[in-house]
């Protein structure tokens, strides 16, 4: 069988590579072969054997040469040449297990979390948002410019913001129906967009149609509907003829006119870990709409091609003052703002991700340096034998090829053992990361192993540079003469220190800011939120105005509902509110009897709940004073209101509250005060505890909020139980769903995740930094114990003791690592106050913090230079005498 | 006469025609091949090891000989070459250019 020319040769060339040691052979086998007939040519010749062997020779010339020549040609030449390296290079690496292995642990952190991190930085800040032409995307919003506060937009107002340097504007506004069609009834999430919102995003439905003019100049007239394409086949199959049918929200039939791509998002989506399932035509009531004073909407708006962010800002900032002077009412103090919509969103995620990338960047550099580090003791180790290589005439430039080629395969490997540790990097940033960081899209794709292999080849090339300048400057008679005064060696070895100094500073700066995030953390964590949080669920309940006009019915809704989950098993006590602690707020402006510790004038409110009976034994608030709620407190009977202690310090310090009275406003009824209860953190450990009220849920007319939120406590399976509620709801309205059953303490959770996240992801990585940091100093000290081993068996022989050579080895190192603190030090200072806004309770310079990380950094340093140091102390001075 | 440069050596397009040529008669080994090649010659041409293996592995690459190991006439171990398709087209090639080149420099040559 003969095979094309290219392809034949190919297979001769791989099989010279593959089977390098039978090729030898062959080759070898095939000269002696010819060898020995010449020599029986001789022989037949009459030459003696000896003779006849001695003429062969001479004829036969060096086998080895053309050996040689053939083997050449049967190879892959120049890329072969390379294949050697790389094989020479893995040997000696397989040679010196401990510095592999370190060498690709530290590869493989440093680039695996630099990968992990690259891909969450693609999508939260490189990636253009998923519109066309997204650079003329701008958001725009309102701010008070006294207080400098950044808030929604008054639709009526948007008329006015339509500036020539706009194509269009839309504003929108975040939603949730409840959807009662086809199977369990659920409350979706969406928008209500007003005019051009599809057109100024650029995309819109791929299926049916955008809403006619009619359909959102008109709101109510005939309701219309867009869906998801998420909902469309979660829901409805796909179904196709679902367009022009209706489907039931909030009670309502809406007809369906179209369906969204799979790939849609609306801009509140970006960055959220929510997605929007429907799109109606906004309607706001017509007082709302129409008053400038009411900020309600989000506004998106799309540049004209050759219109600029700077052109929009400024004809903007001039309709802004018109407005004031026009409205001084409504618009005196408000003025709109723009930004390019990428950079908005991005906005929010940037703290926690400069934060990511500091630390990051830290331990990447630290990595280097260490690599580094290792690379040039290990060259250091080698002069002699590179000295002995470069004399022989192995050249220079093969020497610095195999440093950069062992840098290289370190590399290589170390990206590869890398992408597994950013593989489970990425999915514990996905499950930390906060919500606006847009992590849940990261994914290890093309780009991300690009980075990765581009960073690889960085690292090999920094960390392979002082090696190589060692090389480089090899003296090879001097190398060999003695390798202690070695000229060349000395300025690298003094490089190496100095990169040990960096590591070490780089190290604490990272600990102590870890350090910080922790003891904030521990901090936070001791604080008593001042109710149960572990064994109570709770939940909310949207009802619907259509099946729930008023507050009367869902007051009876609310307490037929605590009857029936009262008697299921295991359920200790129920409860029903507007708002339960860590699930927003609601407050009321008061008017105290008799206001002391208020300025005449100054409105005062108070954080206030409409609540249930068993509100405060639900949640475990200890009752301080007076009486809590009883069934006799309901609509008709006289106003009672139960206060926290806050309120009663700061209304009646140093009276006794009880008994007292305040109103809701000058036409509210007074109210008295029947009970004191402890104080709480509402809004969870990093809240003040403020003063609050709490009105009977049962005297509707007095405080008349919607009713809202369910909270059941229970010693029992609290699974079962939060599986078992929406089923009870069902029960007693087949249309009305439930929302996410919760623990108050996964509440809780939530909301240390950003900064539970920064503290995790900093001290991870202070502690891969100090791993690193103290393997430099082992790996310093080791060599430099090493290179003076003969010094230090004469000073042993001449009757040093072994605790004097301890001091004087660590002596050294001691020096170093107090100069990498001291910097080290000197870093944090400056850097930890960007921490400020993680920080609890604990500030920035914190000198506990800071002494611990010092102090516990120089022992571990120390600990790390003695065990070499130890062992040199161990010495046996003739031997080493011998040998030096 | 033959190619060959200042040393006497033959040059190697020519060295490579000649192995061809001795290889059609029969597969051998490169022992054998150099003997012929000196025979045939008269024993005018020598062919140098260091020219002789190289310029076969460059063959057998080049798909114009085949190699096998087999046992040599004195019972050892020797590895035999034979000549391909190609190596048989290429051979006529080359047999054909010489004959026309040699024949036109004999009568450049001849020319009184």
């Amino acid at each position: 069988v003969s095979l094309p020319g290219p392809l034949r040769a190919l297979g001769f060339r791989l099989r010279a590579l593959l089977g390098r040691d039978a090729l030898d052979r062959s080759l070898e086998q095939e000269m002696r072969f010819h060898l020995e007939s010449l020599i029986e040519e001789g022989r037949r010749a009459g030459l003696s054997e000896e003779e006849a062997r001695r003429d062969a020779r001479l004829r036969f010339g060096n086998p080895l040469s053309f050996r040689e020549a053939s083997r050449e040609l049967l190879s892959f030449g120049r890329l072969e040449s390379l294949a050697m390296e790389v094989r020479h290079a893995a040997r000696r690496l397989r040679r010196a297990p401990g510095f592999t292995a370190v060498a690709l642990v530290t590869l493989a952190l440093g680039l695996g979390v630099n990968s992990a991190l690259f891909a969450v930085l693609d999508v939260a800040l490189l990636r253009p948002l998923p519109y066309p032409e997204p650079d003329r995307l701008v958001a725009l919003w309102e701010i008070e410019i006294g207080r400098g506060e950044r808030g929604t937009v008054a639709l009526a107002n948007l008329g006015d913001y339509s500036v020539p340097a706009f194509e269009s504007l839309a504003a929108s506004t975040d939603m949730s129906l409840d959807l009662t069609d086809s199977g369990e009834p659920e409350t979706i999430l969406g928008q209500g967009v007003g005019p051009r919102f599809f057109e100024v995003l650029g995309v819109g439905p791929v299926r049916g149609r955008a809403f006619l003019e009619e359909e959102l100049r008109d709101p109510g007239a005939g309701k219309v509907v867009i869906l998801s394409h998420r909902l469309f086949s979660r829901r409805f199959a796909e179904d196709p003829g679902l367009l022009g049918r209706t489907v039931r929200l909030d009670g309502e039939p809406h007809r369906v006119v179209g369906v969204l791509g799979p790939d849609f998002r609306a801009p509140r989506d970006i960055g959220a870990r929510t997605s929007s399932d429907f799109i109606v035509p906004l309607a706001l009531p017509p007082e709302i709409a129409t008053n400038r004073g009411d900020h309600e909407v989000n506004v998106v708006g799309r540049l004209r091609p050759e219109a600029s962010l700077a052109q929009a800002r400024q004809q903007l900032e001039a309709v802004g003052q018109s407005l004031a002077q026009s409205f001084p009412d409504t618009n005196g103090e408000v003025r709109p703002r723009i930004a390019l919509l990428h950079d908005d969103l991005a906005r929010a995620a940037r703290p926690s991700l400069l934060l990511l990338v500091g630390a990051v960047g830290a331990a990447l550099l630290i990595a280097c340096l260490n690599l580094s580090n290792l690379l040039l003791v290990r060259s250091l180790a080698r002069t002699r034998e590179t000295a002995v290589r470069v004399a022989l005439g192995a050249g220079r430039a093969q020497a610095l090829r195999g440093i950069l080629v062992e840098a290289g395969l370190l590399a290589l490997v170390g990206s590869a053992l890398g992408l597994l540790v950013a593989h489970l990097g990425l999915r514990v940033a996905v499950a930390l990361a906060p919500a606006a960081v847009r992590a849940a899209e990261a994914r290890l794709d093309g780009r991300v192993l690009a980075f990765s292999l581009f960073l690889a080849g960085a690292v090999a090339l920094v960390s392979a540079l002082l090696p190589a300048r060692l090389v480089s400057h090899l003296r090879p008679h001097e190398s060999l003469r003695s390798l202690e005064r070695s000229l060349a060696a000395a300025p690298t070895l003094r490089f190496g220190r100095a990169l040990l100094v960096a590591e070490v500073a780089l190290s604490l700066v990272l600990l102590v800011g870890g350090g910080l995030l922790l003891r904030s953390l521990a901090r936070l964590h001791a604080v008593d939120v001042g109710f149960e949080t572990e064994r109570v669920l709770a939940t909310s309940v949207n009802l619907p105005e259509a099946r729930y006009p008023d507050e009367h019915a869902r007051l009876r809704f609310f307490v037929e509902l605590e009857r029936r989950v009262g008697a299921l098993p295991g359920v200790a006590a129920v409860a029903f509110a507007n708002r339960f602690p860590l699930r927003g707020g609601w407050s009321t402006g008061i008017e105290p009897d008799s206001p002391i510790g208020a300025s005449p004038g100054e409105h005062l409110s108070a954080d206030a709940q409409a609540v249930s009976l068993r509100y405060f034994e639900t949640l475990g608030i200890p009752l301080r004073r007076g009486r809590t709620f009883t069934a006799a407190d309901r609509e008709g009977a006289a106003p009672v209101a139960v206060v926290n202690e806050a309120f009663a310090a700061r209304y009646y310090p140093g009276e006794e509250a009880l008994g007292r009275r305040f109103r809701r406003g000058r036409s509210a009824p007074w109210v008295e005060i029947v009970g004191v209860v402890a104080d709480l953190r509402r809004n969870g450990q990093a809240a003040k505890q403020e003063p609050g009220i709490y009105f009977a849920a049962a005297q509707t007319s007095l405080y008349p909020v919607h009713l809202g939120e369910l909270a059941v406590r229970s010693g029992r399976d609290l699974r079962a139980l939060a599986a078992a509620l929406p089923r009870e709801v069902l029960r007693l309205d087949p249309e009305q769903p439930m929302n996410r059953v919760l623990t108050l303490r996964e509440s809780l959770e939530r909301d240390l995740l950003p900064r539970r996240f920064a503290g995790i992801l900093l001290s991870s990585f202070a502690g891969l930094a100090l791993v690193l940091a103290l393997v430099g100093v082992y790996g310093v000290t080791s060599y430099s114990v090493s290179r003076r081993t003969g010094e230090l068996g004469l000073r042993l022989a001449l009757g040093a003791t072994p605790a004097g050579l301890l001091r004087l080895i660590l002596g050294e190192t001691s020096r170093r690592l107090a100069l990498g603190v001291a910097l080290g030090v000197a870093g944090a200072l400056a850097l930890t106050r960007l921490l400020g806004g993680l920080l609890f309770e604990t500030t920035p310079t914190d000198p506990a913090t800071f002494l611990a990380t010092a102090a516990g950094f120089a022992a571990a340093g120390l600990l790390a230079a003695a065990v070499p140091a130890w062992r040199a102390t161990r010495l046996d001075p003739t031997v080493t005498l011998r040998a030096g | 006469m033959g190619k060959m440069d200042q040393d006497g050596e033959l040059v190697q397009g020519t060295l490579d025609m000649l192995i061809l040529r001795v290889v059609a008669r029969g597969e051998n080994h490169g022992f054998g091949i150099a003997q012929a090649i000196h025979l045939l010659s008269g024993e005018v041409l020598r062919v140098e090891e260091g020219s002789l293996y190289p310029a076969l592995h460059r063959l057998e690459l080049r798909g114009m000989l085949d190699a096998e190991w087999g046992v040599s006439e004195n019972n050892r171990r020797a590895r035999f070459y034979g000549l391909t398709a190609k190596g048989r087209r290429r051979l006529e090639q080359e047999s054909e250019s010489w004959a026309r080149l040699s024949s036109a420099i004999a009568r450049v040559m001849g020319t009184p």
